[in-house]
């Protein structure tokens, strides 16, 4: 897995992972490390889905091609 | 009486004169036929009828106001001066402006600028960019004022508190609105500000959300690495960039709707998917432990369980001082124990605790089923970090252990 990843990967990986340990053919050792990569995971979405404040700004471009941001309203 | 003799300049005048000045601006229709656009932008055709035709001429002037390209074989009214050109001894009409007679010009327009988008491929879907499962950035390149970015807000702010807006303000009709709608998907381009783009505006005449019917504004949402999402007027709009873009949404509201999954569905699969993991893991847990017991009943197992318990370090001793194939044996099977004690580590209650069981108690004894309580009972449960007591409210069993 990257070491940056995104809600897209993560929810893949959930994915092969619940089937995996659906499958249950892993050793128990294993089984255990992806479940608690599983709950990682989770949390990692979790968190993606909590952006608490979001925003928005309007972007403009300045003469010179730099970017201005500025809250909406 | 001397005759009068003119000049062929003088004639020409005369019919000139007479000609300009007694035929002013006025409006004529005919079909076009031997139509040209010469590479200096000026128009050359001819308008006729049944019985007759007259040379046109279009400058380039007014030719760029034309919104559609004249055809042969269209049916054109157009405004126009009657010129006599006295080098060449011929006269012409000299147009103002024209329209298709019959059908709107925009309407007109709009058909061919299709016909010509779609023969060059710009609507084909192998140029369709998917739309990101997951956007945090989402571009509105629309008008900062009016109902349809309120509408767009309003829904992304409660079906996706998650993802942040950038809008790019832009006039969505008018003179500029075109070259204003294209810059701003450039401008987002060109800094990446946004996973996917939603372009568009609310409702209006063909006029109202013409913009969205030019060249311009197509081209740049074609050359769009972002993907983008068009959403103009009502459902029953269709614009060039509908054709171009990405995907259409019929309104505003739905490309703010299409766009986004609700976080509240994301949190449901998400718990969803947490339950699976839980009984996938329960399952497992059972098997070994059923495993582990049936192991443990075996005599030669019951016996190094015992010394593993009773002294490991003596135990490890006595595996290095043992040899060959009896060595390679307890080497083995050590391995093995390890696992298992893990496996019993893992369903310790303890550890099942930490995950988010928990025990409930009722005198000191675990309960195990609903048999060992009455309502009313005070029962003590035990999680992580605590413990908390509570009272028997109801009671339930379920169906299939009745």
């Amino acid at each position: 897995m990257p070491k940056k990843k995104t809600f897209e990967q993560a929810m893949s990986r959930l994915d092969d992972i619940t089937a995996l340990l659906e499958n249950g053919e892993l050793p128990l050792d294993e089984s255990i490390r992806l479940y608690e990569e599983a709950f990682k995971l989770m949390a990692f979405c979790r968190k993606e889905l909590d952006n608490a404040e979001q925003k928005i700004r309007t972007i403009t471009e300045s003469g010179s091609g730099a970017l201005q941001y500025q809250d909406f309203e | 009486m001397e005759k009068k003799i003119y000049s062929v300049t003088e004639l020409t005048r005369t019919i000139k004169n007479l000609l300009e000045t007694h035929l002013p601006s006025l409006w004529l229709e005919g079909e076009v036929s031997n139509y040209k656009r010469h590479y200096s932008q000026h128009l050359y055709f001819t308008l006729k009828d049944a019985n007759a035709q007259i040379a046109a001429v279009m400058w380039r002037s007014r030719a760029v106001r034309l919104p559609f390209e004249p055809e042969d074989g269209m049916h054109l009214r157009v405004l126009g001066n009657v010129r006599v050109y006295e080098q060449g001894g011929r006269y012409q009409i000299d147009i103002l402006q024209a329209e298709p007679a019959g059908v709107g010009s925009l309407q007109i327009a709009f058909e061919q600028l299709k016909a010509r988008l779609h023969a060059e491929g710009l609507f084909d879907d192998s140029h369709k960019k998917p739309l990101p499962l997951f956007p945090k950035r989402i571009a509105l390149v629309t008008s900062p004022t009016g109902a349809a970015i309120r509408d767009m807000l309003n829904i992304l702010s409660r079906r996706a508190p998650y993802v942040d807006i950038f809008i790019l303000p832009v006039a969505v009709q008018g003179e500029n609105a075109a070259a204003s709608i294209a810059d701003a998907i450039e401008m987002c381009n060109r800094h990446r500000c946004a996973d996917v783009i939603i372009t568009g505006r609310g409702g209006g005449s063909l006029e109202d959300l013409w913009a969205f019917n030019e060249e311009r504004v197509a081209r740049a949402v074609f050359k769009s690495r972002i993907p983008v999402i068009s959403a103009v007027g009502h459902e029953t709009d269709f614009t060039i960039t509908d054709f171009v873009a990405d995907l259409r949404a019929p309104t505003p509201s739905a490309a703010a709707e299409l766009v986004v999954t609700d976080k509240e569905e994301w949190l449901a699969r998400l718990s969803g998917q947490a339950g699976r993991l839980m009984q996938a893991m329960r399952h497992l847990l059972q098997y070994k432990n059923d495993q582990l017991n049936r192991l443990s009943e075996s005599h030669v197992m019951q016996r190094w369980q015992d010394r593993l318990n009773q002294n490991r370090q003596r135990l490890d001793l006595t595996h290095t001082r043992l040899s060959g194939a009896m060595n390679q044996r307890l080497l083995r099977e050590n391995n093995r124990l390890q696992l298992l004690e893990r496996t019993l580590r893992a369903t310790h209650p303890d550890t099942l605790i930490k995950r988010g069981y928990s025990l409930t108690l009722k005198n000191g004894r675990v309960v195990t089923t609903v048999h060992a309580l009455k309502e009313g009972d005070t029962v003590e449960t035990r999680l992580a970090d605590g413990r908390f007591t509570a009272q028997v409210a109801t009671i339930k069993k379920d169906d299939h252990h009745a």
